[in-house]
């Protein structure tokens, strides 16, 4: 017992002193890599890549190249002063700032490039970010999120640096500095399905979510209550949960079809072997797990002793459930509802190949034709409203325990 | 107050509560006591019915405790536990509030209680009305939770081992708190305990349990001079009795006329505290005086002796 405290005192002792060392002299190691990573990325690998027309493939073009001397001689210093200040232990908000505004620098950029590398008489002419773009802005959004975690930051300052984030994306979009892109020309070929593509992603993983919710509430709550009813229901979603989601798809399909022609009135609500119908059960059926599993854990971590006062002190059923046990429990409950809607907005991608829709249309459709502009014109926007999702739900799981 | 007769529950093989039959008188403390598995927690659950008798009854001022839901009987009657149960999502006001809320009284009405509760127990409501549980410390939480108890003005309060959670120095504090407060409120309290010396010190009659079974029932005094045979004697006839004999006493009872040098200590101070001021001064007798300070007279090492072997 002795020895091993000892030990255990010596290893933490031996710790804080190589971090104290580190602290004094060296360098800070995720700024090294991220410095690394520009530099190599700078001069190995294209900054944007020039098409003929939107299927050929294209040649690299290195920054330099891309863009006009005095602006590339700019960007690559602005590039290189935060990197610098990543390699140096500069305070924790310095990182935070450097970092963002390198993201700025390197999104004004890429706009830039178009009108610098596409003469007027080339009109199906593209350009597309390249290998350092996309390597560069990896590496400082490493270095953005690594700072704001170790900011610590309250919840609502985290919401108002997505907003910020969202602001200034939409500042480029509205101002037209994207315009010459691929994939924004993409975009105005299919902006009319675009939003409604959009909705219709949000729209199923949402109402799945919701579905989820009606369901599995109440079935977290009778589980928690019954050992026997937790020991049938938890392993079967289990289950549910590892079937790939195509081969789940694939399964609705032979049902729903039989349900559509055989039930009247099925196939007038919209149930069909293909579309919707399977896409939301699919959704529906994965998020369950998440939130029943968590509805029983959260329900579990409350205290005992408010159970058993609320009891001796007459609360009815109904009364602790709603009033002690479900609030106690909504953050647990919360962090499941987090991890089905990100995986949620995911997995809708997928349904687009049954034809339920979503940015997933344009991510087939442009594996269909080879053309990866389109591809990213359905995968950017399912990436932002996945990391919003995960944003926004981790903030309020973190101010509703900040009342607990 | 409260009347248990022949009251009995059973868990499949086991008999847990095996016929008891005793009565607490009103405005009294009745300490429950007995080693755990003993039956005296699910003694306490019969009479709020959290757990439902097998057979025998209970009355509460005179009326049958099954006559009402299990609710409504439990809303009337003052539960604190172990460790407090307060809700830690709920502010101390409104932990306090729940039964009065659960009753139905009007907003201003509880308001006016929760204050004049959080005055009696010394917290002062402005500092401590919107804080949340955990913000308090342990003996400030276990306070609430007797608070909340008897929000609702109950006659009879229950209590399950509630100073347990508690260090032996706040403990003490919260014994003596109870009992002012129960002098001033004069409500009945049953109170559950392992520990023989609370429910001396704070019973005015104790019940010793033992398999289920109410072994003896009686002043703290009769038990300790007169134990029934078997487990009440083995759970009093330890080392400390002729002591515990002595915190029965006060030093009033035993003053006698004459002079001693040295401070003088009040006619309200327990025996037993008296004795151990007499052997830490090193003195065979020492002065006595009235709450006011007025000279009484004196108490002596030998008198004090006597009356400590007097049952033995």
């Amino acid at each position: 017992m002795n020895s091993g405290f000892s030990a255990s005192a010596t290893r933490r002792g031996f710790r804080s002193a190589a971090f104290a060392g580190l602290k004094r002299g060296s360098f800070d190691k995720l700024g090294v890599v991220v410095a690394l990573l520009t530099f190599a990325a700078l001069l190995f690998e294209p900054f944007v890549t020039l098409r003929a027309n939107r299927i050929v493939s294209g040649k690299g073009v290195n920054v330099f190249d891309a863009l006009p001397h005095a602006t590339a001689f700019a960007a690559v210093v602005v590039i290189a002063i935060v990197a610098a200040a990543a390699i140096a232990r500069t305070a924790t908000w310095i990182r935070a700032v450097g970092a963002g505004l390198a993201l700025v620098v390197l999104a004004f950029l890429v706009g830039e490039t178009p009108p610098h590398l596409i003469g007027p008489n080339q009109p199906l002419a593209r350009v597309t970010p390249a290998g350092a773009f996309w390597l560069i802005g990896f590496a400082f959004a490493l270095l953005l999120t690594d700072a704001i975690g170790r900011l610590r930051l309250g919840p609502w300052a985290r919401l108002a640096i997505l907003a910020v984030a969202f602001g200034i994306a939409a500042a480029f979009l509205v101002s037209g500095q994207w315009d010459g892109l691929s994939v924004m020309k993409e975009y105005a070929v299919h902006s009319d399905s675009f939003w409604q593509e959009a909705a219709s992603h949000v729209e199923l993983a949402l109402a799945s979510l919701g579905g989820a919710l009606v369901v599995g509430l109440p079935l977290g709550v009778a589980c928690q209550a019954s050992p026997r009813l937790r020991e049938l229901t938890l392993p079967v979603l289990n289950i549910v949960q590892t079937i790939p989601s195509i081969a789940m798809y694939g399964l609705m399909m032979a049902p729903l079809a039989w349900f559509a022609a055989k039930v009247p009135g099925a196939a007038e609500l919209g149930i069909r072997g293909i579309g919707t119908a399977p896409a939301l059960i699919a959704l529906f059926l994965y998020s369950l797990l998440p939130v029943v599993g968590n509805t029983v854990v959260g329900l579990d971590s409350v205290p005992a002793q408010s159970l058993e006062a609320a009891q001796g002190m007459g609360m009815t059923r109904r009364q602790r459930l709603l009033g002690i046990e479900l609030p106690l429990a909504t953050p647990v409950i919360l962090t499941g509802v987090r991890i089905v809607l990100v995986q949620n907005i995911g997995l809708v991608t997928i349904a687009a190949l049954i034809g339920g829709g979503g940015f997933g249309v344009f991510v087939f459709q442009g594996i269909g034709q080879a053309a990866t502009d389109l591809v990213l014109l359905g995968a950017i926007p399912t990436i932002a409203l996945a990391f919003s999702a995960a944003v926004i739900l981790d903030a309020l799981v973190d101010i509703l325990k900040g009342k607990t | 107050m409260i009347e248990v007769s022949n009251l009995s529950r059973r868990f499949g093989e086991l008999l847990a509560v095996d016929s008891v039959s005793f009565g607490v008188a009103a405005g009294t403390i009745t300490a429950l006591v007995g080693t755990s598995g003993s039956g005296k927690s699910t003694l306490l659950r019969l009479v709020n019915r959290l757990i439902e008798p097998t057979s025998g009854s209970v009355k509460i001022d005179g009326r049958d405790a099954a006559a009402v839901s299990g609710e409504e009987l439990r809303r009337g009657i003052g539960y604190a536990i172990q460790g407090n149960g307060l809700f830690p999502h709920w502010t101390v006001a409104r932990n306090i509030a729940t039964v009065p809320e659960l009753l139905g009284w009007d907003k201003p009405r509880i308001a006016r209680r929760v204050e004049e509760l959080l005055h009696l127990f010394g917290l002062e409501p402005a500092l401590y009305a919107h804080k949340l549980p955990r913000q308090l410390s342990g003996g400030q939480q276990q306070r609430v939770g007797v608070a909340r108890a008897i929000a609702a003005e109950p006659k009879v309060l229950l209590m399950d081992e509630p100073f347990g959670a508690l260090d032996p120095i706040i403990r003490l504090k919260a014994q003596e708190d109870i009992l002012a407060i129960q002098r001033r409120v004069g409500i009945t309290i049953l109170l559950v305990t392992h520990d023989l010396d609370e429910a001396i010190r704070l019973g005015d009659r104790i019940a010793v349990m033992d398999s289920g079974r109410l072994l003896q029932y009686g002043s703290p005094a009769e038990i300790l001079a007169n134990p029934a045979r078997g487990f009440v004697e083995r759970l009093v006839g330890g080392a400390d009795r002729p002591l515990r004999l002595l915190s029965l006493g006060k030093v009033a009872e035993l003053v006698e006329p004459g002079q001693a040098a040295g401070a003088p200590i009040s006619e309200a101070t327990s025996l037993r505290d008296a004795l151990s001021d007499l052997l830490w001064r090193g003195s065979e007798a020492l002065p006595v005086a009235s709450d006011k300070g007025a000279p009484l007279g004196r108490i002596t090492l030998p008198a004090i002796v006597a009356r400590a072997g007097r049952r033995a």
